[in-house]
């Protein structure tokens, strides 16, 4: 075998080789000094970069870290902003276009459109969180759908391709996330995906948001055509009117309903998706939920718990709330009978010992003993000798054991002017617990 | 326990510790692996969730590498608040800082690659879960870490060459 790389020693000590390659290599180390000074080395290097690395986590939180090396190496993608390029500027543009596509209008028809005037009306009428939909003449929420429906950023990897999250629901998932309880935001989660306001739960006293977390939320794009910001505020083409936008925002409802045991009570944690889409919810604690923003028409629901049968309920769903309920009945997988069963080893148990019989031949004395029925091992006991003076060299007596090597098992020691050799079908190391013992009564 | 609640149980710690050895913040670690976590939770199925956690991280620690000037500007305010109210020995933290300095020194000193890949197996990565996470082969990961750990050792032990001798030259 060639010498071990230092890849592979590393590979080995990490327990990332097969048992075949283990077993090699192993064998390969014992045999070779020069393979084995690196492998001490290489475990010299293992634990001194785990206490290396053990030291960088005494960092108290609050520090000035260091740039990670590889910002410089990031290609830097993101375009320098222009000095028209700010939120305000896009603001007052997009109000201005408004503005001036309605007055257009207006011209063509030669007169003020009812819709126009009727939606300034529903503005100033609106509650507060309707407005936060449809006043699009409002400045801060133009600005705030701009920077939160922008496309994401060219330059970030994100490898799970996840769809983008909107500046609220980032944070207020972060507030979750960052409350002691993982429930919560499981909860959060499990509520409107297109991360309304009005359903985020409220952040629990301890969960104030970092100063960070406003920070990094995504920064306006720079690239964000304005067309398609004013499609994203107001969900249709630009230069429609208000009540066109109204018009031709897709028919959505919310559908709720309570999942139950077969017995009826509440069942919890219970997964509950509308079939085809993304929409999703877990139920509560009740084993109520609620999916909002679900398009108009014939759906299916999932309902899948573990441990209970999954269900699909048909449903049927408009402008207006929809409720779909559904017990859940329980089901007992049978598993397979377990049959646990042991063969006794033969080479199991401590090892009894018989003396059998014991012959002397000159200086050598030779005893059988038995271990168990069936079982023999012999030990002999001869004076210490050079390789000269017994007339065997040592390379005759490794190609004698070899021969054995099949069957049986020997070893070898000396003690005092006397060499044994203790020879038997057993393993080395019952071989080494029955030479302590004769040994010790020998003694 | 669902499944986000084992999902954060199982990997937070490992995770932030991770992300914290790579940054040098814990409270950034934190902010990261929350994001990770959360983008974990949109996912319909992870096939390897281990490696899918540490690459989505790794690669926010990029994407938030991008907004590092301003976060450092916010820090240094934390930092200044941190020194104003810290009753520790400054013997003690004098130490731990300089340890911790060297190390990472040592750690930024490492190819990118290998730095990771050495994070990872620290936390406990398989050679097949780092080589998912970093899209590497797995037959290449022996030799990165190998390399990782070397240079790692060295670099290390020539900065505290380094520090001992500038330190008897002050005494000098």
């Amino acid at each position: 075998m060639q010498h071990l790389d230092e890849g592979t020693i590393h590979a080995w000590l990490d327990g990332a080789l097969s048992p075949e390659e283990a077993a090699k290599v192993d064998a390969h180390a014992s045999e070779c000094a020069q393979c084995a000074a690196l492998v001490a080395e290489a475990r010299g290097l293992i634990a001194a970069s785990t206490r290396i690395l053990n030291s960088l986590d005494d960092v108290p939180s609050g520090v000035i870290p260091s740039a990670p090396s590889d910002v410089a190496s990031v290609p830097q993608i993101v375009k320098q902003r222009r000095w028209y390029d700010r939120t305000d500027f896009r603001a007052a543009a997009a109000i201005l276009f408004v503005a001036g596509a309605s007055l257009v209008i207006a011209k063509t028809q030669r007169k003020p459109t009812a819709g126009f005037e009727t939606a300034i009306a529903t503005v100033g009428a609106a509650p507060p969180d309707v407005q936060a939909d449809t006043a699009v003449a409002t400045p801060p929420v133009i600005a705030d759908n701009l920077e939160a429906k922008s496309p994401p950023e060219k330059s970030e990897t994100d490898a799970a391709a996840t769809a983008p999250a909107t500046a609220r629901e980032r944070v207020a998932e972060r507030r979750a996330l960052t409350s002691p309880s993982i429930v919560g935001a499981l909860k959060v989660r499990s509520r409107d995906e297109a991360g309304r306001e009005d359903h985020f739960a409220p952040p629990s006293a301890n969960a104030a948001p970092s100063p960070m977390v406003a920070q990094t939320a995504p920064p306006p794009a720079p690239t964000a055509p304005m067309e398609k910001a004013m499609q994203s505020a107001f969900g249709a083409r630009p230069g429609a009117t208000m009540t066109d936008a109204a018009a031709n925002r897709p028919v959505q409802g919310r559908v709720t309903g309570r999942i139950t045991t077969s017995q009826g009570a509440g069942l919890s944690g219970v997964n509950v998706k509308v079939q085809g889409t993304n929409l999703a919810a877990s139920t509560d604690t009740s084993g109520r939920f609620k999916i909002d923003d679900v398009p108009a028409g014939e759906h299916r629901l999932i309902v899948r718990r573990i441990g209970y049968s999954e269900k699909t309920i048909p449903i049927s769903v408009n402008d207006s709330m929809t409720t779909a309920n559904a017990a859940l009945d329980a089901t007992s997988n049978m598993l397979a009978e377990v049959v646990v069963s042991g063969v006794a080893a033969t080479t199991a148990g401590p090892p009894t010992l018989r003396q059998l019989r014991a012959d002397t031949t000159g200086t050598t004395h030779r005893t059988v003993y038995e271990v168990r029925p069936g079982v023999e091992v012999t030990l002999v006991e001869t004076p210490v000798m050079t390789e000269m003076e017994s007339g065997i060299s040592l390379d005759q007596r490794a190609k004698r054991a070899e021969a054995k090597k099949d069957s049986t098992n020997t070893i070898t020691w000396s003690e005092g002017n006397r060499r044994y050799t203790l020879t038997g079908p057993l393993s080395t190391k019952q071989l080494d617990e029955i030479k302590t013992r004769l040994m010790r009564t020998r003694r | 326990m669902n499944d986000v609640d084992r999902l954060f149980r199982t990997y937070n710690t490992a995770l932030v510790r991770y992300l914290t050895r790579r940054l040098g913040d814990r409270d950034w670690a934190e902010e990261v692996a929350q994001e990770t976590f959360l983008r974990a939770l949109r996912q319909e199925t992870l096939t390897n969730e281990r490696a899918w956690l540490f690459a989505v991280a790794t690669n926010l620690v990029r994407d938030e590498a991008r907004k590092a000037s301003r976060q450092r500007r916010q820090l240094a305010l934390l930092a200044e608040e941190e020194r104003e109210s810290s009753v520790e020995s400054q013997e003690t933290t004098l130490e731990r800082a300089q340890e911790a300095a060297l190390a990472r020194k040592a750690v930024d000193a490492l190819a990118e690659r290998d730095r990771l890949a050495l994070l990872m197996r620290e936390e406990g990565l398989d050679y097949g879960e780092i080589a998912e996470a970093l899209e590497l082969s797995p037959g290449s990961i022996g030799t990165t870490l190998s390399r990782a750990r070397r240079r790692l050792v060295e670099s290390y032990e020539t900065l505290q060459k380094e520090q001992g001798l500038r330190e008897k030259n002050a005494a000098s």
